[in-house]
């Protein structure tokens, strides 16, 4: 099989096509006879993948997210997308109680994830706290006003976004696919045999090799939580990098892994990063919403 | 005959329009199912050019015309 | 519990909601533009010839902006009828050629006769300028211009629509103005309306302006059907007279007598009433149309038209064309004029204001080329024919290719139906 480089590629009876984007590696499966079919959808996949990344991503300057963090105040007019992703943000910051802020990215500032034991300077998060949250900005659609020095980004929605929304696309033309961008994934429809697609999780902590769950999967989103690699360790105290807005610190005892099966990508994701900030009581959590999950209890004693 | 027959077609156009409009209120089609509809070959006017030949050929041809639309500049051909 | 349970479900509502809007506005590293090619051939048996092209081009700027420039070019020759009558005793001759521009007086077997088809030739060249802005979220204007140019014939004319989007997009209404700017211009002047064709007064220029207005309604039926009514009233008026036809005053054997320059009302009001609906089976698409049309001059129309295009392999396709057309003669319309009888104000013996039936029946092949590029072919054929059996039929055969760039499925269409 001739390989060319953006194209699909003939792996263990499917159509696979690979490309990088939102800062994960992005898989899309094709179950299809048809190459020319396996690859238009792939190349469709990419491109609204791509689109999505372009449009929402923070560290591009020449999109609405940059040039509502560059307002300086200002009321900035979004398109209609931007709304409804305003609509779906300002849900999840009242359904999580004010846990989910897609004003929160600022502590990146102060924390560093690279599993180190340097904590940040408390003082820093004090500083940081005034310049974030939900309830300090403006949002009359289409008008959104965000106070000067604060940021927003869709970091924690984004990926999921672009997994439903490509499935949408995709699925107008053929049901047997899987899509993966980065750990988040939609299975339209099941193989082309009916068989489910069979979906492994990780082990947070091993390099890939062993697998905590083999989920079958037919149809619905998947989404996974988690701290893999994305940790502080100090004093025996594992600091995920599940980070309470309100408090500017990780959430304590959070679960290291949680995977959740919903009916969209969207919703599973965001379930799963509820779970993550109930910290202890994220498995009450999910078992009180009722829907399919796999947990990786987090281990304080490591 | 001819002319009742007319104002049933009349009728039956007015039917269908409300039918059209109706049946869009409650039926609906979420836009993430309007991908037939997004097909150029299911627009209004799928060829642009043939359509513009044809409107131009009946123009010069028959005592009437119009109806698709408006403009798009006159001719001595009629 | 309940409470915790009912974040799951508000979650999955407003993630549905989310991902109920508009997929895919085009992306911004694809290319913005759209392009037709089209070059016609269409030729009447032993009468006109036109070879007519068609270049346009559309860029969209940014996802609510677009501009479009059109350039048509057209050369038309051969012989056109111009109402008179030859008469039975013409020694047989039915037509004779000559290179001049206007209508011929022949000697034939003593007597004189106007030839009943004019020879001309003649070039047109228009151009279109439009401008489309998205002006709100479900509202879009076109703002265009249009220029004309015919030997003996100008037209400027401008005109704007607006449509908006209702009730999820499923709905668009379009109101439209239009104005137009014409200058009929034969060589010599117009002649003075029922002056004799041998010896005419002529006058300077003919003007008209025509004002045109639409109301439009498109609706979403179903995931395979759409459906649209257009309502259409114009106004025209001016010189409403076409300068070279001629209506044949006869004797009671039916010899022509004298001949005369047609004269038309100097105000024309025009509706119509359209629908439009287009079908798809997930694979092949029929398109049918019906429309009403009637004027103060006593025209009433009848059109259907239909296309249904028929899937092949690989994304090549045929289409099938049938177009009905009848009309009933206007008030004005003589077929010719008795001797001794008073002439009407206003009186015609053009055909196309008589009782008129149009047949047309074609078939279209197109194939891809490529992902963006489709190439077409289709040929016509159309017969006219008079309901009064007086003025002989009228044959043509068209044929017309066209290159086209575009996107064959319009991804941001996929929340909007089309205007």
């Amino acid at each position: 099989m001739k390989e060319n480089q953006h194209g699909v590629t003939r792996e263990s009876g499917l159509w696979t096509g690979r490309f990088q984007a939102m800062a994960s590696p992005c898989e899309v499966l094709i179950d299809t006879p048809d190459m020319a079919v396996a690859e238009a959808l792939f190349r469709r996949a990419e491109e609204e993948a791509r689109r999505i990344e372009r449009k929402f991503s923070r560290y591009r300057d020449e999109n609405i997210v940059h040039r509502i963090n560059h307002a300086g105040g200002n009321p900035i007019e979004v398109d209609e997308e931007t709304a409804y992703l305003f609509d779906f943000a300002a849900a999840c910051y009242e359904l999580s109680g004010g846990k989910f802020d897609i004003t929160s990215g600022l502590l990146r500032q102060a924390w560093r994830f690279d599993g180190s034991d340097r904590l940040p300077d408390p003082k820093a998060i004090e500083t940081l706290l005034p310049r974030i949250g939900w309830s300090k900005v403006r949002w009359e659609n289409p008008l959104f006003t965000l106070p000067a020095g604060m940021e927003i980004d869709f970091g924690g929605i984004g990926k999921e976004y672009a997994v439903d929304r490509t499935a949408k696309i995709l699925s107008q033309h053929l049901q047997n696919v899987l899509i993966n961008y980065g750990g988040d994934l939609f299975a339209v429809g099941p193989r082309a045999d009916g068989t489910p697609w069979q979906i492994g999780v990780d082990d947070p902590d091993a390099s890939s090799e062993k697998l905590v769950a083999k989920i079958p999967l037919k149809q619905g989103g998947l989404a996974t939580s988690g701290d893999a690699r994305r940790y502080l360790l100090k004093d025996n105290i594992r600091y995920s990098h599940i980070l309470d807005p309100r408090t500017g610190w990780p959430v304590k005892n959070a679960p290291r892994s949680v995977t959740v099966l919903a009916s969209t990508c969207l919703e599973a994701g965001m379930l799963a990063t509820f779970a993550m900030l109930e910290g202890s009581e994220a498995k009450t959590f999910l078992e009180g919403e009722g829907m399919p999950f796999w947990l990786v209890a987090g281990d304080s004693a490591l | 005959m001819v002319s009742s027959l007319i104002r049933y077609g009349k009728s039956v156009l007015v039917y269908l329009i409300w039918a059209a409009l109706l049946s869009g209120c409650i039926a609906g089609v979420p836009p993430w199912e309007r991908d037939l509809l997004a097909e150029k070959k299911m627009q209004l006017i799928p060829d642009p050019a043939e359509n513009e030949m044809d409107e131009k050929i009946y123009f010069s041809k028959e005592g009437t015309s119009g109806g698709q639309g408006i403009g798009g500049g006159g001719c001595g051909c009629n | 519990m309940n409470g915790k349970k009912s974040i799951r479900n508000a979650l999955a509502v407003a993630a549905c909601t989310v991902l109920s809007q508009t997929p895919a506005p085009a992306s911004a590293d694809e290319f913005p533009w759209k392009a037709d090619l089209s070059t016609l051939y269409y030729t009447e048996k032993d009468r006109v010839t036109v070879s007519e092209s068609i270049a346009s081009l559309r860029r969209e700027i940014g996802s609510d902006e677009a501009f479009g420039l059109k350039v048509t070019f057209d050369t038309i020759s051969g012989a056109s009828a111009n109402g008179a009558i030859f008469g039975a005793n013409a020694g047989g001759v039915q037509t004779v050629t000559s290179p001049s521009g206007a209508s011929r007086t022949i000697n034939i077997g003593g007597s004189s006769r106007i030839d009943p088809l004019t020879e001309f030739t003649d070039t047109h060249i228009a151009a279109q300028f439009a401008f489309e802005k998205a002006l709100w979220r479900t509202l879009t204007a076109r703002a265009e211009g249009n220029l004309g140019f015919e030997n003996d014939y100008d037209s400027y004319g401008a005109g704007g629509l607006l449509s908006g989007d209702l009730n999820h997009r499923l709905t668009t209404l379009t109101g439209g103005l239009s104005f137009n700017n014409d200058t009929v211009k034969p060589i010599g002047g117009t002649p003075v309306a029922l002056n004799r064709v041998s010896d005419p007064t002529r006058l300077g220029l003919g003007e008209k302006r025509t004002i045109d207005l639409l109301f439009g309604v498109s609706q979403v039926i179903s995931r395979t059907t759409i459906t649209q009514v257009n309502v259409t009233h114009g106004m025209t008026d001016g010189y409403l007279t076409d300068p070279y036809k001629i209506i044949s005053v006869v004797d009671t054997a039916g010899e022509p007598v004298d001949n005369l320059f047609e004269s038309r009302p100097a105000s024309r009001s025009r509706n119509t009433l359209f629908w439009r609906t287009a079908h798809h089976f997930t694979e092949d698409v029929i398109h049918f149309a019906y429309r009403y049309a009637w004027d103060d001059w006593g025209i009433r129309s009848h059109t259907a038209d239909l296309r249904y295009r028929y899937e092949l392999a690989r994304g090549h396709y045929l289409q099938a064309h049938l177009r009905y057309y009848t009309q009933s003669a206007s008030d004005i319309y003589r077929f010719s004029l008795a001797e001794g009888e008073p002439i009407p104000l206003f009186v015609s013996a053009d055909y196309r204001l008589g009782n008129l039936i149009t047949q047309t029946a074609g078939l279209k092949y197109g194939l891809p080329l490529g992902k963006k590029m489709e190439f077409s072919v289709r040929a016509e054929y159309l017969q006219q024919t008079d309901a009064d059996d007086r003025f002989p039929k009228v044959d043509v055969l068209l044929v017309q290719a066209t290159l086209s760039y575009s996107d064959l499925v319009d991804y941001a269409l996929w929340s909007r139906p089309p205007p």
